[in-house]
């Protein structure tokens, strides 16, 4: 099992994309989320831990999350990443996070 | 009587001759009532080094520097239009509080974003400040020194150059906290949101972090405009200010861009406004309608359907928080939504919107505050909980 605590990413997520301010969604989907999909040859659960940053803006969660599926990874993946999701501190944000790749998923299906 | 000192004519006569040319002086008058003298407004002399052929502007403050009544909002974008001007044809302005006895955090937020994005834009301007005299038994002697303390709380005196004044010792105002950024940077935002009481729950921060984000961001991604190869016009810089009395705290985010009214048409296809607006029920597309409108913009952002969040954060503090209250001010409007549970009233000059149930007012004005600026007001209780 591969865990990723966002804190090691950054204490302060930040806005959606990079040239808006740093830590932004898109960093940690392209630098985190991304390479860890990618070395997960052996299709391991990845656990996402979003407890111990200080807050998270939705656009953050979305371009993160849901950007995966944007971005052509497999919704499968992506939803197991979802179910595995850590957010103890503030349960809702696991929530919002799936309403994100959903949406995303209906998108892409248009 | 008192007796005639024939000793003291000559200096008692060069100070009256001085009185009255300082009198036949052009000034500008005071920033509510009127326009900036036309003297001031003449071009800067071209070369360089060259004195100029009036005296320096003295721009005066409204004896109200408030945003929240009709009367005040129209004196105070009157006072900051008046600033603008002097300074665009005049490398020195004097900015004179002597008539000023009150001031809110949303105005002084303002008034300082606005001689930031001055000093920044006129590379030779410089500003003087005239404060009321500390003498007792002066004119001016119900000057409680609110002015100079809130002035110094929020930078004011270092960013024009000004020596520092001795901190207030009202603990309203020493609370205070502002700073400003041009990125959208998390730790900015947090660094304000840990000046508040240790009491404040680690949850409730986290939901005005998620405000605060995403109004900077916006100031950032789509406030200033951009020209055809999309570069940036203007320095996009926000300003942020977090203060707190015994009852409640305040979040302010402002910036200095084209407004809401603006960006939401050119952002947003019409479609979907039609449709935000049907639902809201919006008839017209005054400054306030719009950004009612704006609030409820979850997706669909620069024609990008999977952009476009940060209006349902900025208004979800309200939902997180029964007792709390949202104002945005942009351009010519304003829109409020109070949380369910709201136990304040809201101040006569807003007019409540049909089926909100008492929860959401707006207001238009004559005067546009020339950007916008979202305070977020929540109960010390419910931060708390």
């Amino acid at each position: 099992m591969s865990t990723i605590f966002v804190t090691d990413f950054s204490e302060f997520p930040g806005a959606r994309y990079d040239s808006l301010g740093p830590n932004s969604g898109e960093k940690f989907r392209k630098t985190v989320l991304i390479p860890a999909i990618k070395a997960n040859e052996n299709k391991e659960t990845i656990t996402v831990v979003l407890d111990g940053a200080f807050g998270y803006g939705s656009s953050f969660l979305d371009e993160a999350f849901g950007g995966l599926i944007r971005d052509g990874i497999d919704e499968n993946t992506v939803l197991a990443i979802c179910d595995h999701i850590v957010s103890e501190e503030d349960p809702s944000l696991k929530i919002e996070i799936i309403q994100w790749v959903k949406e995303a998923i209906t998108e892409k299906s248009k | 009587m008192k007796k005639f000192n024939r000793s003291r004519l000559r200096h008692r006569l060069n100070a009256a001759r001085r009185r009255l040319e300082q009198a036949k002086r052009p000034k500008g008058l005071t920033g509510g009532q009127g326009d900036l003298n036309q003297v001031f407004l003449n071009p800067k002399p071209p070369v360089p080094g060259a004195t100029s052929h009036v005296s320096t502007p003295r721009i005066q403050a409204p004896p109200k520097l408030d945003i929240y009544s009709g009367d005040n909002f129209g004196a105070f974008c009157n006072f900051l239009n008046n600033l603008e001007q002097a300074s665009r044809y005049n490398d020195r302005v004097i900015i004179c509080f002597r008539n000023t006895h009150r001031i809110t955090a949303a105005a002084a937020l303002r008034l300082l974003a606005s001689v930031s994005n001055l000093l920044s834009t006129y590379e030779n301007l410089s500003f003087g400040c005239s404060i009321p005299s500390r003498r007792s038994g002066h004119k001016y002697k119900q000057y409680d020194r609110v002015i100079e303390g809130v002035l110094q709380q929020i930078g004011f005196f270092k960013m024009i150059g000004q020596p520092e004044r001795t901190p207030t010792k009202r603990a309203d105002i020493a609370a205070w906290s502002q700073l400003s950024g041009e990125l959208a940077d998390g730790s900015l935002a947090a660094s304000l949101l840990n000046s508040l009481p240790p009491s404040i729950t680690k949850k409730a921060k986290a939901q005005l972090y998620k405000g605060a984000i995403e109004a900077m961001a916006n100031s950032v991604d789509h406030a200033y405009p951009r020209d055809e190869n999309g570069a940036q016009l203007k320095e996009n810089r926000w300003w942020m200010l977090v203060g707190r009395n015994q009852e409640k705290i305040t979040l302010i985010v402002c910036d200095l861009g084209v407004g809401i009214p603006v960006t939401l048409p050119k952002k947003h296809p019409e479609s979907m406004l039609r449709a935000i607006f049907q639902k809201c029920r919006i008839l017209g597309n005054s400054d306030a309608e719009m950004i009612h409108a704006s609030t409820f913009i979850k997706r669909t952002r620069t024609h990008q359907t999977h952009r476009g969040k940060g209006g349902a954060d900025i208004r979800s503090i309200t939902e997180h928080f029964p007792g709390a209250l949202l104002s945005i001010r942009s351009n010519r409007g304003c829109y409020i939504v109070a949380g369910e549970k709201y136990p304040g009233t809201i101040r006569p000059g807003y007019a409540e919107i049909d089926g909100s149930n008492g929860r959401e007012w707006s207001a238009s004005y004559s005067h546009s505050i020339c950007g916008t600026l979202i305070e977020w007001t929540v109960s010390l209780k419910e931060l708390e909980a």
